[in-house]
């Protein structure tokens, strides 16, 4: 006793040197007001960043939070999964799960901070609020924070741009010449960036914004320019005449991996070699298949302001039916009132038609109710809505507004010159890669605890069976009909419209034991007594799906007298009994 | 003789020496066992052209191998894949792909051989599924598709549960007929062991499948037995989603992946030749304009569909015209995976059909026969296996049947195998053709050469190269497919230059998407400096020129 005493006043007295005593404390509506484990959420954290987080808060919250490896990733990194669930109560492989990774395109990092704290929330929260501790009685969260960290690293460290590397780290013949990764981009005035090239030519199209000095501006058709843009920073360094035409980590899409209506590259550009060819996704997947009570999930990129769903490409319509629908436009639509500057969106509809992304295999593969949120928007920057031109000429000069007034010019390089190898005389200069996709640091926490709260509503809504009545009626002749109501009292079905039509997920089974059993059936219509009889087991009935907000009946003919239970068996609703 | 037409002698001699190269005493197909002890046997005797890998083993802990055979630079030598065991049943197609690498290995001192080993590389992967194959040589013997993966092939949440029953004892699962008035199958005329469907309007009287019990009393016979996933509805291609024997999602195993993962390393390969249930030689399969312009390919692009006509005229002047052939193509098909996923020239072959019964000429031995005139093919093979004494047909006995008490149920049809496999004595003349048509195959290599070589001093130090890089061969140096996808190479012209020798005009490094059989694309450069320079033209799976130039 002695020993764990002293072992928690050592850990406290680790802890202390950044938190607070708590009479130094006035508790902030809706947040852990002195955390176990405190982290800076306006920062971003490399992939052992974000795992020396997970360490520390399965060692402050040991009842409920437990840290996993997955697998390794292509370099070799071990990927680990957070278990957030109240672990003294119910058997955690059975309750109602909510699966939750981000950063699978390395470059769009937040999802790591947003997933990760996502963790932080629900296990600081238990201690004193009661919707999450209920939560956590009755769910049970798997939060992969980075499902490409090997990349996550690159894009932070390595030589990128915003938008690079989008893939993991496993090397690929972009140009088809027999060489990789030959010719990246090239930092060559070494500031640690990839930023833009510029060269004053009086054949250009470009001239300097007269509001801005630093934004280069295309100029009307007939108006003579000034400069001409030379793309980002590099050279040819294999002397094939292109530059920065084979790049590490570049091209293929993880999230063009998966194992629903794939195809390959040709078709769908970024595919890979086959469903789950990429490592760090075949340890998702294995992780998946491994826990079938996972009812919903959440993924999340960058950017855009999006809540999207499936099908991702136009063949699969069929794969969603009006059932679904209607449960995907109630959560996507809270999605939008308590996320500013998100909008609900279908992929293939209101995006592009995408194969063999991640959400399709959640839905397609495993009937699970998915979610990929495009985080961080052009919205946050001056609550302006940009009508979806979120790349147009207000956006970029708002961009610039943004970072001079409330960034205080900390993301952009000023244009310098520099003698390029095969360009000569040029200017150099640009964005910072941390600005455009990633939210800026003030603006991380606040775009992060919405999006929990979107997925916290989401886990809610994955199915809660309630055996709600069992009644009794004598058939004489020591006869007796038993009648059971199971309930789902959330959104979500046991079995999407997809899963049920091709068996996906087995089926619920609804068993009476410790009676003697004659008969069994599900009543169809409990008014006009309908029945369909199960011939063979029938003190374990079958049933193809309890549907949300919903509820089955099931009956059973047993003779003799005695106690009994009713025992409701679901891979996705759990297991209740009565 | 002519540079050609000694080309065209050795080619000859080729094609007669694999098709009738030595045999081996053998008397029946060969277990997963006994070809692993003959390709180690084959990589020991002929270790300068034959290389043995195991690529992967199975969860029963089987090994997929390849034979690899060639000599000199292999990686970079076009390259043909020779499977077989795709699909478990065909049994035969195992022995097909063996038998050629044994041929081809038994030839191969031979000049004609030599040189073919020492400008084509073989890849030769027997059998990439012997978890199901292994089932011919299995106590209770079944034609089986499925790997060792327990699956829920009828998906009611159980793996396994209602497999066969060998119900008359007699080590073989054959099929089992019950007189049932609502049965929809009735006795062929023609004979009444045979079994066919009955016609609308008309009734059958019997229920017809395979030999079992309902042992979990869903209604259904044998839905879900042992195994597995089937590998050849498993690949990527019109993957057929929650169908029995596909798994869970595409590639979703270690054989296939394992197979894979092998060839998506060989930039060499530019076809494949897999036997199995899938055809595309005996039949090509057609150019549908419709088909070939969907966004998820369901056809061949049109110079494809011709060089697939081309290669499917020459196996039928090797092995004979079949009439009346339609192109067998399958969704999750490995065959299907080679072109339209591997974007290769992909070829596929059963190697073998029912041969055709031919009724005796002779009256009185003729009228032993019912007529049969609804041309059941069925009914013909049987007459044709019985007239040549080959024993493939279990006779119809009475057996009592749990799930039928008081009905009349019989046990019989065709040997497990029989319907997929030549009976063993027919293999060796059927594996002679084959070989030969895959040595024709390889004459029909792409081969990029640098031909029409000319330098033109223009003065000042400086010299004009010109060159043809012209492709030697008759298929194109990759598919029309393949010109949309990266894991096919680029044919790569580069000028490696040296000191201070430097390129006034012309690509340093010139990649070309696909150059036709017997077509040629001109190139020239503008060299400043002296001495010589390097031009090299290739990629791996059209083999690679070089060739050294002295500058004017």
């Amino acid at each position: 006793m002695k020993r764990i005493l002293y072992t928690f006043i050592i850990l406290l007295a680790g802890l202390s040197v950044s938190a607070q005593t708590p009479d130094q404390i006035f508790k902030a509506a809706g947040s852990p007001p002195n955390p176990k484990v405190q982290v800076s959420w306006n920062r971003y954290y490399t992939s052992e960043g974000l795992w020396a987080i997970a360490k520390k808060l399965s060692e402050a919250h040991p009842n409920l939070v437990k840290v996993e490896t997955i697998g390794k990733t292509y370099e070799g990194r071990d990927m680990i999964a957070l278990t957030i669930t109240d672990f003294s109560k119910g058997n955690v492989d059975r309750k109602p799960g909510m699966y939750v990774d981000g950063n699978i395109h390395s470059n769009e990092i937040q999802g790591g901070e947003f997933a990760m704290y996502t963790a932080w929330y629900l296990a600081e929260s238990w201690y004193y609020n009661d919707f999450i501790k209920d939560l956590l009685a009755d769910k049970v969260f798997y939060i992969v924070p980075t499902i490409n960290p090997d990349a996550r690293n690159d894009y932070m460290k390595g030589v990128n741009t915003a938008n690079t590397p989008r893939s993991g780290m496993m090397p690929i013949d972009d140009d088809r010449d027999g060489l990789v990764d030959e010719d990246g981009y090239d930092d060559l005035n070494g500031d640690g960036e990839v930023t833009m090239m510029r060269r004053k030519n009086p054949n250009g199209r470009y001239i300097i914004d007269p509001t801005d000095p630093r934004q280069m501006i295309e100029v009307e058709a007939g108006e003579p320019g000034e400069y001409e843009m030379l793309g980002y920073e590099g050279k040819d360094n294999d002397g094939d005449g292109e530059v920065n035409e084979d790049r590490v980590g570049g091209y293929y899409d993880p999230n063009r991996d998966w194992g629903w209506n794939w195809q390959p590259e040709y078709i769908q550009r970024g595919a890979h070699k086959y469903p789950f060819s990429v490592p760090e996704n075949r340890n998702v997947m294995e992780f998946v298949m491994k826990h079938p009570n996972i009812g919903g999930a959440q993924s999340f990129h960058n950017s855009g302001g999006m809540i999207l769903r499936g099908p991702g490409a136009e063949e699969d319509r069929g794969t969603y039916n009006s059932t679904d629908d209607k449960v995907y436009d109630a959560i996507g639509e809270l999605g939008e009132s308590i996320m500013p500057g998100y909008t609900y969106m279908v992929v293939w509809k209101d995006l592009y038609t995408a194969f063999g992304g991640e959400l399709d295999w959640f839905h397609g593969c495993r009937g699970i109710f998915t979610f990929t949120n495009e985080l961080y928007h052009p919205y946050f920057m001056f609550g302006k809505d940009y009508k979806g031109g979120r790349r147009g000429d207000e956006v970029q000069k708002d961009m610039y507004k943004f970072e001079k007034n409330l960034l205080m010019t900390d993301a952009f390089v000023d244009w310098k010159e520099f003698d390029h190898p095969e360009l000569g005389k040029i200017e150099i200069g640009g964005f910072r890669k941390n600005f455009g996709r990633d939210n800026p640091g003030f603006l991380l926490e606040n775009d992060a605890h919405r999006n929990m709260a979107f997925l916290i509503f989401h886990a809610f809504h994955t199915p809660k069976l309630v055996i709600e009545k069992v009644e009794e009626k004598d058939l004489g002749g020591g006869l007796k009909q038993v009648t059971a109501t199971i309930a789902n009292k959330r959104l979500i079905p046991t079995h999407s419209s997809h899963d049920t039509k091709n068996k996906i997920i087995r089926p619920d089974y609804i068993s009476l034991e410790g009676a003697n059993v004659v008969a069994g059936m599900v009543v169809t219509d409990v008014d006009m007594n309908k029945t369909t009889e199960q011939k063979v087991a029938p003190a374990k009935i079958a049933v193809e799906n309890i549907p949300g907000m919903e509820a089955v009946t099931v009956r059973w003919i047993v003779s003799g007298s005695g106690k009994y239970t009713v025992k409701v068996d679901s891979e996705k609703g759990g297991v209740v009994t009565r | 003789m002519s540079k050609k037409a000694g080309a065209r002698l050795l080619i000859t001699t080729l094609l007669v020496t694999l098709a009738y190269g030595f045999s081996q005493a053998q008397d029946d197909y060969r277990s997963s066992q006994q070809i692993t002890t003959q390709l180690q046997s084959l990589s020991r005797q002929y270790a300068s052209v034959a290389k043995l890998q195991s690529i992967g083993k199975t969860d029963g802990g089987k090994d997929i191998w390849v034979l690899t055979l060639g000599s000199g630079d292999i990686d970079n030598h076009p390259a043909i894949v020779v499977a077989g065991g795709v699909d478990g049943r065909y049994i035969v197609s195992t022995e097909l792909a063996l038998k050629f690498a044994e041929r081809l290995m038994a030839s191969s001192q031979t000049d004609s051989v030599k040189n073919l080993l020492a400008t084509t590389t073989f890849y030769v992967l027997p059998n990439v599924n012997p978890e199901a194959s292994d089932q011919f040589f299995a106590s209770l013997k079944y034609a089986r598709t499925g790997n060792g993966r327990a699956t829920d092939d009828d998906r009611d949440g159980q793996n396994g549960e209602d497999g066969y029953e060998d119900l008359n004892g007699d080590g073989l699962v054959t099929m089992i007929r019950v007189e049932d008035a609502t049965g929809e199958w009735k006795k062929s005329e023609a004979d009444d062991r045979i079994m066919v469907k009955a016609a609308d309007g008309e009734t059958g009287g019997y229920l017809y499948f395979a030999e079992g019990t309902d042992n979990d009393k869903d209604g259904a016979f044998n839905e879900d037995g042992a195994g597995g996933i089937n590998f050849n509805s498993s690949l990527t291609w019109d993957f057929p989603y929650f169908q029995p024997g596909a798994g869970d999602f595409p590639v979703a195993d270690k054989e296939n992946r394992a197979v894979l993962d092998f060839l998506f390393e060989r930039w060499n390969v530019f076809a494949l030749v897999t036997f199995g249930s899938s055809d595309n030689l005996n039949a090509p399969i057609k150019y549908n304009a419709g088909e070939a312009s969907k966004r998820v390919l369901k056809g061949m692009l049109k110079t494809d569909a011709d060089a697939n006509a081309l290669v499917s005229k020459s196996y039928a002047d090797i092995v004979g015209k079949k009439e009346g052939a339609q192109s067998v193509v399958q969704g999750g098909g490995f065959m299907e995976w080679g072109y339209f996923h591997y974007a290769r020239y992909s070829f596929g072959t059963p190697a073998w059909s029912w041969p055709e019964f031919k009724m005796p000429e002779d009256s009185a031995a003729k009228a032993k026969y019912t007529p049969n005139k609804d041309k059941n093919k069925e009914v013909d093979y049987l007459r044709w296996a019985e007239a040549n004494n080959h024993d493939l047909f279990v006779e119809w006995k009475a057996v009592n049947h749990p799930d039928f008490p008081g009905k009349k149920v019989e046990v019989g049809s065709w040997k497990p195998f029989a319907p997929y496999n030549p009976p063993f004595s027919l293999v060796a003349d059927i594996s002679a053709k084959q070989n030969k048509f895959i040595a024709k195959l390889a004459t029909m290599k792409p081969q990029v050469k640098i031909e029409n070589l000319t330098t033109d001093a223009v003065g000042k130090g400086m010299t004009r190269i010109t060159a043809d890089i012209f492709n030697a061969g008759t298929l194109a140096t990759m598919t029309e497919l393949a010109q949309k996808t990266r894991w096919v190479r680029m044919t790569k012209v580069e000028m490696v230059l040296s000191g201070s020798q430097q390129i006034i005009s012309g690509d340093k490094v010139k990649l070309i998407s696909s150059i036709e059989g017997g077509d040629k694309v001109t190139m020239s450069w503008l060299v400043k400096g002296s001495g010589s320079v390097k031009l090299s033209a290739g990629s791996a799976q059209t083999g690679i020129d070089t060739k050294t130039i002295t500058l004017k």
